[in-house]
């Protein structure tokens, strides 16, 4: 295709709306003159008018007839002397034949004219995959077919743009150029960019997360097999712990021996998690890893594989945390953004941990306050399963005055797959929108997702659903700070992941009083007030609380 | 002691059981902060301090404890010590557990998603080499028993009359389908709850139903709905589709504004409903249960189209059926391209190819069978319910 015909393909594509609709309405003299107008901006070549009609045949000659449909619908076989005899018009434009010869250009020219798009990156294809481009389309209907799913098939999935790619090439390069800011495709892309930026606000409520969580030593865990085959025999398992142990003197004389990679193994040794099967005289490789991994109750028979944790030599990460940590009780005080804050979040001390054993369905709810910023409740849901803990009906569940606990705030629910649809109705009842479903992908000692076991009815179950609550509008929530994505390996039957806490804190802020129901001793915490019935006795500290309880308690 | 001074507001009785047991926890050797300089009005720290070593949640300012196991004995130490302190928490069982990274606390200082470090994404079976055998057996089974790759190019406007005909003119029915894609203007409701899906839907059938996390509550007044044809369908398993990093193509951006949204979305939800009576011990013609699970997470395997591989594959996995329909209601946007999927009639705006034909369809049907016939490997390595 030669550099005109490219010319004006671009042309029609950016403006084929605009042409076809009044007031140029299509007419061909009519969108050479908008065409020469639009060279003239760029200071482009001039394109005569006959060679203007010859790049549209040219066109609809590639896409085979289907790029315009004209008025007459010969017109454009039709030969016109100057642009002033034509009467004839363009009724409709197929931008998707357009666009797609302008690819198949754009790829076969752009090697040759690198200067076409200086600033774009080449095409990310591989080689392999470019070659498919270039074949020559077959004649033959099935070939044809399978040529076209073949590339549908290898486009690989593109990337969602970053801010930078979205602002390349939206710059005017100079006064003169209306080109660049007003064409449609830059316009939407000017759009895009003004939607994918970040509103400042939220900058800055991420960043101040960041410097007030702590920061827990974080590993990465190995991938390689070969690395796990060798410390196999390097390694000594307790079991009491189901830790492994590294023997460092049989290490560095395997190393010493030049087996593997030397430098690779005793880096990631250092820096990362090793899992490491325990093979034991009643192990069968061949069936593959136990179900239930380090939670299981007959390590000492099961034949199949379990598995050791190798911790890291190295405790850099542990080092740059206690850094950080040190420095939050100053990042609490200097705050300089206090946006969703009364004050200084560092002058209200958090409160202990308080609890209060009782049963819930009769405790009288009024006696702890209606200033929650956020609720946690974990029900026992009643499933067609023994389980060893009492369960709850539906209707007792509802019965409690869930209503009367705050005046604006958030409510986190745990459901089973069977009361997703209950509690986003019990939410309701009790004055609550359901605004967004946290999810907490299972996984096993060996940070993969639980995947077998009959974990559910008709399928297996690899994650549990929380349910959020809002009541009101609270002005003080920090929004999308963390994903509704929880990985966190499951623990005893119920227990929840803790990392729920950490997620809770940034989202309510410091020193915000929280209410968990249905928690046992384990989930009691600073800040937290539990109730449920498997508690230790009671212990409260604030001290309206206190009397309002002993007061009830006492008749 | 300074304890009893903090709670003096209320006057002290004998009968004050937290007293009593704040008095006894004093005595007792849980109390690891002895070398602690206490000053007045510290009371209520210790305590707070004594339930953070408890639950391993340390405050950075006020706990002494290591923050990470440096060394396996270490570690072992400290887990010992943590079992001696729990002693109160009789309720559970001691199990002793590894050291574990908190990925959500991870996100926050490196902004690394916490998916990214699920180990067995792209392997869901990993470790598993009975299921890992299944799953490709079955894999190559429904590829043996697949209609031909079907697509339908319908406007949305157009949809409900297609269908009617081939109900009506056609005696078309299917047994598996799916409505929706992973893009947010699926216009959901007014359109979903005209299409007549009981019509189309065998009995016993099998829905799979999109939604993002905003328009979830759109699906369940659908299916809560007993005007429109969702009364005949129950709600039976929640899928979740999860993209592994927000440059993915599935990662749901559009029309989302952090500043309202209470956390970042992330996940997909596919609802799955049957119409009908199955039995899961012994329709085993009909359905093979738990070879799936409710969870799929991006992976090379998901292809770029407008619904992931994975879940077409639970759905072909689950059921045995050969006919199978999506119904994506609306245009999916240039970067969800809506491929073809053989054994499946996909009816879109921007289906690729439109090559189906209701005659020509029920004719291939009708060598391949309605069903994918039983498989002696296939069912004796498939979980089943103890009977």
């Amino acid at each position: 295709m030669d550099r005109k015909t490219h010319e004006v393909l671009k042309f029609l594509i950016d403006w084929n709306n605009l042409l076809v609709d009044p007031p140029v309405e299509g007419a061909i003299s009519e969108m050479y003159f908008c065409f020469i107008a639009s060279c003239q901006v760029k200071g482009k070549d001039k394109v005569s008018w006959l060679q203007f009609v010859k790049c549209l045949q040219n066109i609809d000659e590639i896409c085979i007839c289907h790029a315009f449909t004209c008025y007459p619908s010969n017109a454009l076989s039709l030969t016109y002397e100057d642009p002033f005899k034509c009467f004839s018009r363009i009724t409709s434009i197929d931008r998707l034949a357009l666009n797609l010869v302008y690819k198949r250009v754009k790829i076969t020219m752009d090697p040759v004219s690198g200067e076409e798009s200086p600033k774009t990156p080449s095409s990310p294809l591989p080689g392999a995959q470019t070659a498919i481009y270039h074949k020559p389309i077959p004649k033959d209907k099935e070939e044809k077919l399978d040529l076209l799913l073949e590339l549908a098939e290898s486009r690989r999935a593109k990337p969602k743009r970053s801010i930078n790619d979205l602002c390349a090439g939206l710059t005017p390069t100079d006064l003169e150029d209306i080109y660049t800011t007003t064409s449609k495709a830059k316009r939407l892309r000017q759009l895009n960019l003004l939607l994918a930026t970040h509103a400042g606000s939220h900058i800055l409520t991420k960043e101040r997360a960041k410097l007030r969580t702590i920061i827990k030593p974080f590993y990465d865990c190995c991938d390689d097999p070969k690395h796990t085959q060798m410390l196999i025999s390097l390694v000594s398992f307790d079991r009491q712990t189901n830790y492994c142990k590294l023997d460092q003197h049989k290490l560095n004389d395997r190393l010493n021996m030049g087996y593997g990679n030397d430098n690779d193994i005793s880096k990631c040794v250092n820096q990362k998690i090793h899992f490491i099967p325990i093979i034991q005289s009643q192990t069968d490789t061949k069936l593959g890893d136990c179900s239930y991994l380090d939670t299981c109750h007959k390590m000492s028979s099961c034949r199949y594989v379990h598995y050791g944790q190798l911790m890291p030599l190295d405790d850099v990460s542990a080092k740059k945390a206690t850094q950080h940590n040190k420095s939050i009780q100053k990042a609490m005080q200097v705050s300089d953004f206090t946006r969703g804050e009364s004050m200084s979040p560092a002058s209200r001390p958090e409160l202990p941990a308080q609890w209060i054993n009782c049963d819930v369905t009769k405790l009288d709810f009024s006696i702890l306050g209606n200033d929650f910023a956020l609720i946690i409740a974990d029900p026992s849901w009643t499933i067609h399963m023994n389980l060893n803990y009492s369960s709850l009906t539906d209707s007792d569940l509802l019965q409690i005055r869930m209503d009367k606990l705050q005046k604006e705030g958030l409510f986190l629910l745990w459901v089973t797959g069977r009361t997703i649809e209950t509690g986003r109705d019990f939410l309701k009842k009790w004055g609550y929108k359901v605004v967004n479903q946290i999810t907490w992908v299972k996984t096993n000692q060996l940070v993969r997702t639980i995947s077998t076991g009959r974990t559910g009815h008709w399928l297996n179950h690899s994650k549990e659903h929380l349910l959020v609550g809002l009541k009101g509008n609270p002005k003080w929530l920090n929004k999308c700070i963390d994903p509704q994505i929880l990985i966190s390996s499951t623990r005893e039957t119920s227990r929840k992941p803790d990392e729920i806490y950490g997620m809770v804190e940034r989202m309510v802020g410091p020193g915000t009083r929280k209410l968990e129901i249905f928690g046992r001793q384990h989930n009691t915490r600073p800040g937290w007030l539990t109730i449920g019935n498997q508690l230790n006795g009671t212990h409260l500290v604030e001290k309206e609380i206190a009397e309002r309880y002993y007061k009830v308690a006492s008749v | 002691m300074n304890n009893t001074s903090y709670v003096k507001p209320i006057p002290s009785q004998a009968g004050y059981s937290y007293l009593s047991s704040l008095q006894n926890w004093q005595n007792s050797n849980h109390y690891s902060h002895q070398s602690q300089s206490r000053q007045p009005g510290d009371g209520h720290k210790l305590v707070a301090a004594r339930a953070s070593t408890k639950d391993s949640y340390t405050k950075p300012s006020k706990s002494s404890a290591p923050l990470a196991p440096l060394n396996a004995l270490q570690t072992a130490n400290r887990t010992a010590k943590h079992n001696h302190n729990g002693k109160q928490n009789n309720d559970h069982k001691s199990t002793v557990a590894c050291y574990k990274n908190d990925y959500s606390n991870h996100y926050i200082h490196s902004g690394v998603l916490p998916v990214k470090y699920v180990r067995n994404a792209s392997q869901p079976v990993e470790g598993y080499p009975k299921l890992q055998k299944l799953v490709k057996l079955k894999e190559q089974q429904v590829s043996n028993f697949a209609t031909k790759a079907y697509g339908s190019r319908v406007k949305p406007e157009k949809m409900v009359d297609t269908l009617n005909k081939w109900i009506y003119e056609d005696n078309l029915q299917f047994d598996v389908i799916m409505i929706g894609a992973l893009s947010e203007n699926q216009l959901l409701y007014p359109l979903v709850s005209q299409l007549p899906i009981d019509k189309l839907c065998a009995k016993p059938g099998f829905l799979f139903i999109w939604a993002s996390t905003q328009k979830i509550s759109e699906l369940s007044k659908l299916l809560s709905n007993t005007n429109t044809w969702t009364k005949k369908f129950r709600r039976s398993e929640e899928l979740v589709f999860v993209p592994v990093d927000k440059n993915s193509p599935y990662y749901p951006t559009d029309s989302l504004i952090p500043e309202e949204q209470l956390l970042e979305q992330m996940q997909w939800h596919c609802w799955m409903c049957i119409t009908g009576t199955v039995r899961r011990s012994s329709d085993k013609n009909l359905i093979h249960c738990n070879i799936n699970t409710d969870l799929s997470i991006e992976n090379e395997t998901t292809r770029n189209s407008a619904v992931p591989s994975q879940i077409y594959q639970v759905a072909e996995n689950f059921s045995t059926s050969t006919k199978r329909l999506h119904i994506i209601p609306s245009k999916t946007g240039l970067d969800h391209p809506v491929k073809l999927r053989p054994g499946w009639v996909i009816l879109s705006p921007d289906v690729l190819l439109d090559n189906f034909d209701p005659n020509k369809y029920k004719q291939e049907i009708s060598v391949l069978g309605p069903n994918i016939p039983l498989d002696n490997e296939i069912e004796q390595l498939r979980p089943k319910t103890p009977v």
